[in-house]
């Protein structure tokens, strides 16, 4: 099943002499379950594509299909609905909200949702982000590997159908990161999730089962990797 | 760019919006501080125009001098103006009546006019208006006061030659007569007969017709040499005045017997503003100053901040790059200067120009109001000075903090870019789980936000709680103003006729209803006399301020004297509407139940503080008994007789001048028919020819009434009928009701300006909170709340802070405007209610204002692409 569907997509920026094509036509499926690593030169477009596969930014042509949903149909109301439920995000920067414990913007989404909360899948999620201890810290009082782990923990709580994460180890130094990839990993293949990454590390991107190279707007590279087990 | 100083323009520039609500701030305060100042200087102006025109110009009058002192007057180098007068005799008008003679208690042979000769100099420095025609130039040319025209043996027209009889007045000693009265008896000596031409008729400062002796002036005599003659001088300088006249007087060889000053004028010259002034005035005005400068400090200081907490980044990255700390202070503190030399001097001028348009208003509405049409506005260059001195301290008070805060950010702020959770230190909040239930998880974050920081929380709070402290002060200061009788607020109707006129009372009604000029007559009777009310009716708090009223009781009710009541003409009840707090005032239900209405409130005396307070002495409620004993059916060695009353009515106050009662009991006012029945009596030693009632009337004009006709109605009127005299209010309840609207405008003007000071606060304050999480909030809608989610957690935090605020702010408020009352007290006593009204305005006010400022800034960021706002800069 192609969970992700991208047909045509264009994205640019400005008018006339200042206008920056950042993604041109791109053409893309991704299977339910798949987890794809997105490569590429800084200003190719990477995370361009992430936002608008997150419903958080507008093409200016083109379609995007998630789950079979024309998400840029959506009304607004509907987009947001879409984002809380089926998408997951997590940011290089600035994922957390201040004012909320390490649980409570884990919790963020079904909250918003008004939706009864699982207290055994969240005591799981927790635990497999080796949260316990800080689950009732607000975010300043977390060290960044720490924070990052918080939202990815928001990014799966309502086992959305994708997640996707915009360099999520950019500034967390080897032995973090290698948990946090390792965590998602586990959790995308326990809920059976699809997870788009956008990365700049070697080691991270030869974990993922295909891995997609964008430069200049545009998909230069598709590799599939068998050389993973 | 030359210097790094020039990044205060750009960034000045670059904020464009914060800079001009900053700069808005500044004009606003600096235009109302220097607008309160100008009013001050004006007005001490125009009193003093004022004096001029009542008194005259003249700084000492001389008498009796010869012709030779008169030169030597002339001439000394003290002097710089001089004119010359002489008294010429008093000259007949008519015969007096005895009526008129028992009447106003003077037993004066003649209606006089006393002729003074005046050169012209002389006509320049004293009081004299024309009304109509032109001042004397030669000796038979006359000027009278208008009204006296009426009185001679035909009535005279300008242009006429009248014959008078001149003499002196011999005035004798004051003699006791059998019943008690002083009289001083008077003859006349006549000299001569001159005639006199009439070539102007003066403009008298009122018309009474008790006035039986009335100014008139001629041209001066100048040829002869004999005679006493007056000089009216002007000294250089009115500095030292009263010093400079003594010596002049010495030089002169004449003593203080034969000179006065004219000290109204002199007086205000001479006094400073704390003289001119009232001492609680000063300190009045103080507390007002302060509270204004308290408010634009609260403002500008609000901006500041907000404006350096939204740079922090920036000046990271100037410390990083190389700036001292001292360096950036500089920055913020060349911020604060030039929003001051672009906001102090236009603040300056619009204070002065808002004065200027005020005024323009005012003589719109009317322009010979004396008071008003004397007042020019002065710009004076103290008052500038000290605007301006004010103005600069303010703006560095309020800079001074955030220049410092921005000098600490360190270099490693810039550099570390984790956003703002590092910008400041949030706090945890305890369990909220509840507020979530009730509004959401958008409630619980907007409480949370609040929260979030200290810092940030009391400056919210505290721009909120100046602004709703400063309205309920200031517009609790208008409520004041009304109250303490500063406007007049009642009216007396545009004619009050007076007199012994009970026989024809009625005939006189008739005859007034029918002249269509006329819009309302109110034909009063009253009288005067004892009521009985229970102790529980009174208030303790009167009982308590004179407890020597309320000493005598019969049976378990109190005596309470000095009660009175009135009838206003049972057609006229309806006016009354308006002020009917609870009962009725239907003429069938009053005459059937011997109903009355009553006003509660009454005017005490306060033992301590020897002034009259306004309250509310007295609870009646409708349906209590009020017996009531007039005093004109007391009779020697009996019991007085009471006659039961029934309150059918409570009214707020009454009408006219029976408004409150003045001397802490009770005013009543009912039919006819049962003011009759109260003082019908068979018993036949009570001597019925002594009238009982009084009979006053009152009458209130058409709108477009021609007030000729009734003046000369009431003059005809006053000719055929013995005792029948009549007052024009005219002129004084126009110039009282525009005095009204003019007041107003100022009280409510400066409540408006106080008002938008406080919202720029606000709109500052709470907009900024909402521009600082721009990515906050981007992210929280990324995750998935919808536009809508996001709205109502903004408006959750408004509406919380509003609470918080509210609370806060409507109790110092309350407290302001008690110790303001304190302060007024001491100018005039009344009493003091919780101002229930502005402060629901104030809270209601400021919570809608908060939540608007939320709005705009919010719908930016709703607006933009979520990922747009993440990425921003800020």
């Amino acid at each position: 099943m192609d969970v992700v569907k991208v047909v045509d997509l264009c994205k640019s920026y400005g008018t006339g002499n200042t206008k920056v094509e950042a993604l041109k036509n791109i053409n893309l499926t991704i299977k339910n379950g798949e987890f794809v690593a997105v490569v590429g030169a800084s200003g190719s477009g990477k995370s361009t594509l992430l936002h608008l596969l997150g419903g958080v930014d507008k093409p200016t042509s083109g379609k995007i299909y998630i789950d079979g949903v024309d998400i840029y149909n959506l009304s607004e109301k509907e987009l947001a609905i879409f984002r809380r439920r089926k998408v997951g995000f997590i940011f290089q920067f600035y994922n957390l909200v201040p004012v909320l414990t390490a649980e409570e913007n884990i919790l963020l989404p079904l909250l918003l949702d008004t939706k009864k909360v699982n207290k055994e899948h969240l005591e799981e999620l927790i635990n497999i982000l080796g949260l316990e201890d800080r689950k009732h810290h607000l975010p300043n009082e977390l060290s960044g590997g720490q924070q990052q782990r918080v939202s990815i923990g928001r990014a799966l709580v309502y086992k959305p159908s994708i997640v996707l994460a915009d360099e999520p180890t950019g500034n967390l130094d080897s032995k973090n990161s290698k948990e946090i990839i390792d965590l998602l990993k586990i959790s995308v293949r326990k809920y059976n999730q699809t997870l788009i990454l956008i990365t700049h590390d070697l080691n991270i991107a030869s974990q993922a089962d295909r891995i997609i190279t964008i430069g200049d707007g545009n998909i230069i590279n598709e590799v599939i990797n068998n050389a993973k087990l | 760019m030359q210097s790094y100083k020039e990044i205060t323009y750009r960034y000045l520039k670059g904020q464009k919006n914060r800079t001009l609500l900053t700069i808005l701030g500044i004009i606003l305060s600096v235009a109302l501080i220097s607008a309160i100042g100008t009013i001050i200087v004006s007005v001490r102006g125009a009193l003093i125009a004022d004096a001029i025109r009542e008194n005259g110009s003249y700084h000492a009058k001389f008498n009796e001098m010869n012709r030779d002192s008169i030169n030597k007057l002339m001439n000394h180098v003290g002097v710089s103006e001089a004119g010359i007068g002489k008294f010429e005799g008093s000259a007949i008008v008519q015969e007096t009546t005895q009526g008129e003679r028992e009447e106003y208690r003077w037993d004066i042979p003649y209606r006089y006019i006393e002729i003074e000769g005046l050169e012209d100099k002389a006509l320049e420095m004293l009081p004299l208006n024309i009304d109509e025609g032109r001042l004397p130039k030669t000796p038979d040319e006359i000027a009278i006061e208008h009204w006296v025209a009426n009185y001679f043996y035909k009535e005279v027209q300008l242009g006429d030659k009248i014959k008078l009889t001149v003499g002196n007045r011999v005035i004798g000693n004051d003699e006791e007569t059998s019943d008690g009265n002083i009289i001083r008896k008077e003859t006349f000596e006549k000299t001569g007969e001159k005639e006199y031409t009439v070539v102007g008729f003066i403009k008298p400062q009122y018309i009474w017709k008790g006035n039986l002796v009335t100014k008139g002036v001629v041209g001066l005599d100048n040829k002869t040499e004999e005679g006493s003659y007056s000089a009216y001088i002007k000294l250089p300088n009115v500095k030292d005045a009263y010093e400079k006249v003594t010596s002049i007087a010495k030089d002169l060889g004449k003593t203080e017997n034969d000179f006065e000053y004219n000290y109204r004028v002199l007086r205000l010259y001479a006094e400073s503003m704390s003289e001119t002034f009232d001492k609680s005035m000063v300190i009045l005005l103080l507390f007002v100053v302060g509270l204004i400068i308290v408010s634009t400090i609260a403002v500008i200081y609000n901006a500041f901040n907000i404006s350096v907490l939204e740079r922090i980044t920036q000046f990271g990255l100037l410390r990083s790059v190389g700036a001292t700390p001292r360096q950036i202070k500089g920055i913020v503190l060349k911020e604060a200067m030039i929003l001051s030399i672009i906001g102090i001097p236009i603040g300056l001028f619009s204070g002065v120009f808002a004065m200027r348009v005020v005024l323009y208003i005012i003589n719109l509405l009317k322009a010979d109001i004396l008071v008003f049409s004397d007042m020019k506005i002065t710009i004076s260059e103290i008052v500038f000075l000290i605007s301006t001195v004010i103005g600069l301290v303010t703006v560095f008070l309020s800079a001074i903090g955030p220049a410092i805060k921005a000098g600490k950010v360190s270099p490693v702020e810039a550099v570390r870019n984790t956003g703002s959770i590092r910008k400041e230190k949030v706090g945890k909040t305890k369990n909220t789980i509840f507020i979530r239930k009730i509004l959401g998880v958008e409630g619980e974050i907007a409480y949370k936000n609040l929260r979030r920081n200290r810092k940030r929380f009391i400056i919210t709070v505290f721009s909120m709680v100046i602004s709703i402290s400063l309205f309920i002060t200031f517009s609790s200061f208008s409520n004041f103003m009304f109250k303490m009788g500063v406007v007049e607020s009642s009216n007396m109707g545009n004619f009050s006729i007076y007199g012994d006129i009970d026989d024809n009372a009625e005939k006189i009604y008739r005859e007034l209803k029918d002249i269509e000029d006329i819009k309302r007559v109110y034909k009063v009777t009253f009288n005067n006399g004892e009521v009985l009310i229970k102790e529980n009716r009174i208030s303790k708090d009167m009982i308590k301020m004179a407890p020597m009223l309320f000493e005598n009781k019969k049976d378990d009710l109190i005596e309470i004297n000095n009660a009175q009541i009135f009838t206003i003409g049972d057609e006229n009840l309806e006016v009354l509407k308006g002020l009917l707090k609870e009962g009725t005032l239907d003429i069938d239900k009053l005459n059937k139940e011997n109903g009355v209405l009553v006003i509660n409130s009454t005017y005490a005396h306060n033992q301590k503080t020897k002034r009259n307070s306004l309250m509310e002495g007295y609870k009646l409620k409708v349906g209590d008994k009020l017996p009531y004993a007039s005093y004109d059916l007391d009779k020697e060695g009996a019991d007085r007789v009471y006659k039961e009353l029934t309150v059918a009515g409570v009214l707020e106050k009454g009408i006219l001048d029976m408004e409150y009662n003045l001397n802490g009991s009770i005013n009543i006012i009912t039919t006819e028919e049962v003011l009759n029945n109260l003082l019908m009596t068979n018993d036949e030693e009570i001597d019925d020819s002594i009238s009982r009632y009084r009979t006053n009337m009152y009458i209130d004009m058409t709108e477009d009434g021609d007030i000729e006709n009734i003046r000369s109605y009431l003059d005809k009127l006053e000719e055929r009928t013995p005792g029948f005299h009549y007052i024009d209010y005219a002129e004084s309840a126009k110039e009282n009701k525009i005095v009204n609207i003019i007041v107003s405008i100022f009280l409510y003007g400066f409540v408006a300006i106080i008002t938008l000071i406080s919202s720029i606060n606000i709109i500052n304050t709470i907009s900024t909170n909402i521009i600082l999480r721009t990515k906050e909030i981007a992210m929280i809608k990324a995750i998935g709340m919808t536009q809508s989610g996001i709205k109502r957690m903004v408006a959750f935090e408004s509406l919380f802070y509003g609470i918080y605020a509210t609370i806060f702010g409507g109790t110092i408020g309350t407290v302001l405007s008690y110790i303001l009352f304190n302060i007024l007290m001491r100018i005039r006593e009344f009493q003091w209610m919780i101002p229930w009204k502005n402060i629901f305005i104030a809270c209601i006010g400021a919570v809608i204002i908060a939540l608007l400022s939320g709005a705009y800034p919010l719908k930016r960021i709703n607006d933009k692409i979520i990922v747009e706002s993440i990425k921003a800069e800020n």
